[in-house]
Parts: structure tokens; sequence; C-alpha cells
């Protein structure tokens, strides 16, 4: 990919999706200047990437196509929302239960005080999770969709879709319920 | 009592039916959900509002990537994200120049791990090539051409009589279609005149095909269009998917199409991958 070719793609999907990718990150963040910073900066690490990856077939596919490309940039339009909405500290809350839905209820009441374990996970999402998980967890818990299509913004299979999700609550219980 | 549920509708699925990802079912599953909640029509007229957005600027990007390429934390974040990293061709090359000969022939086993490297890539380098060419985010898997047939008709007077293509028509004249779909489908209607213009005249003016169920539908409606004033050679096409899509889409084909038969109109053929097609050409005296 040609410096001139990627600046163009990107100028041209700038046009198609801007909207609609500007829309939902200021339902997230709930303010204008800071949807419309998140905007430039998810197309800013688009840009980014296509440079990094200008040798990748498989990044190329991705990039020249509308579908796939549009859940690339929604998943990281919800990260990067959600991420600036931690940094401000006014992210919303996710009940354990939730998380851990399954889990037996020995297990939640061995833990004496809720906000520990919220704490805990907010904790393993912000600093240890990658980026994959962080998504997940957004997209799991936050904007609550479907299995199906997370699979589809991730561009990977339900399936895969499951095997995250189970390492993931895995990982969270290691850490909740390890006292 | 109501008892019916409500199908949940998430801001994905509603920007996917907006930017006409979805497919035929799924679109009509929305529409129906659509029908019946007035929160999520407010959504999607959001969607389809005008909204002001500062324009992306570039520079600032190239600023970014500069600043990220001379970054020593690159192999860091790299190796933290290693779950969506895929090898690929270049980085596989990349490793085996670095490998010395001597080490490749000391045994038969790397001779043959050698061959697989090598010849894998190139294998799926020549498979995957092929594709993301020319159109894209339209599909007519398990559709045939005979599921769509068509017929222009013109308005004379009160009646409407039945045109076969080729026919001569009067500027100013009032057409419309007539469509039968044996099975669901998204359709566009465009046409394309002698001097290579594109116009769209259904779903007018939105430039994303509308996907309708089987049976005898009136394009536009209950009314009719009225021809431009352009005299000479006009095309109509009729393309359907049984994914929605977008005018942008064919646009860029088409005019390599015209390219192609040395810019006439009535040379261009019908086609029928990715899109079904169906052509009528009439001329304007």
């Amino acid at each position: 990919m040609e410096h001139r070719e990627t600046s163009q793609r990107i100028t041209q999907l700038y046009k198609a999706f801007a909207k609609v990718i500007f829309v939902k990150i200021r339902s997230i963040v709930l303010d204008e200047a800071d949807a419309a910073d998140i905007l430039q900066h998810t197309f800013e690490r688009l840009y980014i990437k296509a440079h990094k990856e200008k040798g990748s077939e498989t990044f190329r596919n991705l990039f020249y196509d509308n579908a796939q490309i549009h859940g690339y940039l929604y998943r990281i339009a919800i990260n990067e929302s959600y991420r600036s909405l931690q940094k401000k500290q006014k992210a919303p809350q996710v009940a354990v239960t939730e998380v851990f839905e399954g889990a037996s209820p020995e297990d939640l009441l061995t833990t004496r005080i809720v906000s520990e374990q919220l704490q805990t996970i907010d904790a393993y999402i912000q600093n240890e999770a990658d980026e994959r998980e962080q998504t997940l967890f957004y997209l799991l818990f936050f904007e609550e969709l479907k299995q199906k299509e997370i699979a589809e913004i991730l561009g990977v299979t339900g399936r895969y879709v499951r095997t995250l999700h189970k390492q993931l609550v895995q990982k969270l219980k290691n850490r909740v319920f390890a006292n | 009592m109501e008892t019916k549920q409500k199908k949940r509708i998430s801001d994905w699925q509603l920007q996917r039916y907006h930017l006409g990802f979805l497919s035929t079912e799924e679109v009509l599953q929305l529409e129906e959900a659509l029908s019946q909640d007035q929160q999520l029509r407010q959504k999607l007229a959001e969607l389809e509002s005008s909204i002001e957005i500062p324009p992306f600027s570039l520079q600032q990007a190239e600023q970014r990537l500069q600043v990220e390429l001379k970054d020593p934390r690159e192999p860091v974040e790299k190796e933290k994200t290693k779950v969506s990293s895929e090898a690929h061709p270049s980085s596989l090359l990349e490793k085996v120049k670095s490998w010395k000969l001597s080490h490749i022939f000391l045994s038969p086993k790397w001779g043959l791990a050698m061959a697989a490297v090598l010849l894998l890539p190139t294998i799926w380098l020549l498979r995957s090539s092929g594709e993301h060419q020319g159109l894209i985010g339209a599909q007519v898997k398990g559709a045939k051409p005979s599921h769509i047939s068509w017929s222009l008709f013109v308005l004379q007077g009160k009646k409407s009589v039945r045109l076969e293509t080729g026919r001569t028509l009067q500027p100013d004249s009032l057409i419309r279609f007539q469509v039968t779909l044996t099975r669901p489908m998204c359709l566009m209607l465009v046409s394309l005149e002698a001097s290579g213009k594109l116009s769209l005249y259904w779903p007018y003016p939105r430039r994303q095909a509308v996907c309708l169920k089987a049976g005898k539908h009136d394009l536009p409606k209950g009314s009719s269009i009225p021809l431009d004033d352009t005299l000479g050679w006009e095309r109509f096409i009729l393309f359907g998917s049984q994914k929605t899509f977008m005018m942008d889409e064919l646009q860029k084909d088409l005019q390599a199409r015209y390219q192609r038969s040395k810019q006439n109109v009535r040379h261009i053929k019908p086609r029928h991958t990715p899109f079904i097609e169906r052509h009528l050409l009439v001329q304007k005296k």
C-alpha cells in the first residue's frame, strides 16, 4: 500500500463511517468535544495500523472491505470511549453477579464487600487486560451485545468469542476470589 | 393484552442496517422492530440526520505515526496484543532469510520444513490475490438471475404501455417499472446516460438498496418518474442482491465498464456477479 493510497482510503472511510461512529461515541461519553477527539483518535489509530501493516495481505483485505473495517472502527471507538470515561472516573459500573453468571452463591458470599470486587475487576481491565479482552468486556457488559454481534465486531467466530468470554471470566474469578 | 416481546436491537445492528451491511432476513426483522419501537426510529433518524463533524486531520495522524515509529515501547505493546497478530508471508520470509544455509540442509527434516515454509505462504498469497478486487459488500449467494424479472411502462394519457428494450421515448415521458421477485431481494435502479453520467432512479434520494419481499412491486410505488431531457441512449440497470448495498459500491464498477465499452452505453453487457443485474436500453429523441 502506497502512502498516498492509504491516505486516500482513510479519507474515504472517514466520509463513509465518521458520522455513525461519532453518534455511537457521543452516546457513550455524552460530550460533543470529547466525542470529536475520540473520533479523530480512532481514525488516527487506523492510519497508524495501515502504515505498520502495509505488507500484510490480511490487513489489506480488512482495510478494503467496508463491512470488516466498520467492525474494526467500531471496536476501537468503543474501547477509546470507555477508556476515556474510566480516566474521568465516569464509567458505568457492572454488577458482579452479571460478570460471574453461573458462579455459586457461596463464591459470591465469601467475598465481603462488593465494591472491592468491582475495584479488582476494574483494575484488571484497565491495567492488565489486553485490548481484545477490554473490548470484549465493554461489549459484553456495557453494550450488552450478543455473542454473534461481538464476533462480527471482533472479526472472529462465535465459538472463539465463547472461549474468550470463558477465559476472561476465569481470569477475573481468579483475581476476585483469590482471597 | 399484548404478549409479544420486543426484540432488542443494538446500536451495532442499527448501524449495520444504516450502512447496508445486513442480509435481507436481518433487514426485514429490523424493519419490523422499527415499526414497533419509537425509540429505535429516533436512533435511526439521528444516524440519517446531518451532523457537523470536524474533518479528519491527516497531518495530526502523520505526526502521531512519526512519534509511534520512534517510540521504543512499541515491541512491548505488540507483545501485549499478540492474541490478534497473525503470521504473514513477509515476516516468514524475513525469518527464512536470516537462517544460514548450512542449518537448512543439516537433515531432510529441515529441508521439508523449509519447503513448507516457502511454499505455503506462496500458495496462500496466490489464492488470496484474486479476492477483494472490484465490488464489495454484496453477495448473491444462492440467488439466480431468474429470481428477478422486470418491465418498463410508459404512461400515455391514462394508459400504461409496456416497452421493450431498444425502443424510443420522448424526453419528459413518465415511466415506471414493475418488478417481480421470486424471493426476497434488495434492489436499486440506476441509469447510465450516453455521456457516462450515472443517475439513481430508485430508491431516490436514499442511496441505499431497499429490500423487498417476494412478489410483484411497482417502482416507484404508486407514482411514475419523468425522464430527463438529455437526448440519446440511456441504459436502465436494476441491481439485486441478498444483502442491502450502497450506490457508491456500484459507481466505480459501472464507470469502469463504461470506459471498457468505449464509452458507449449500448455495448455494456449484463453481468451477474456479485450483483444480479437486469438491463433495459431506451433511446430518447
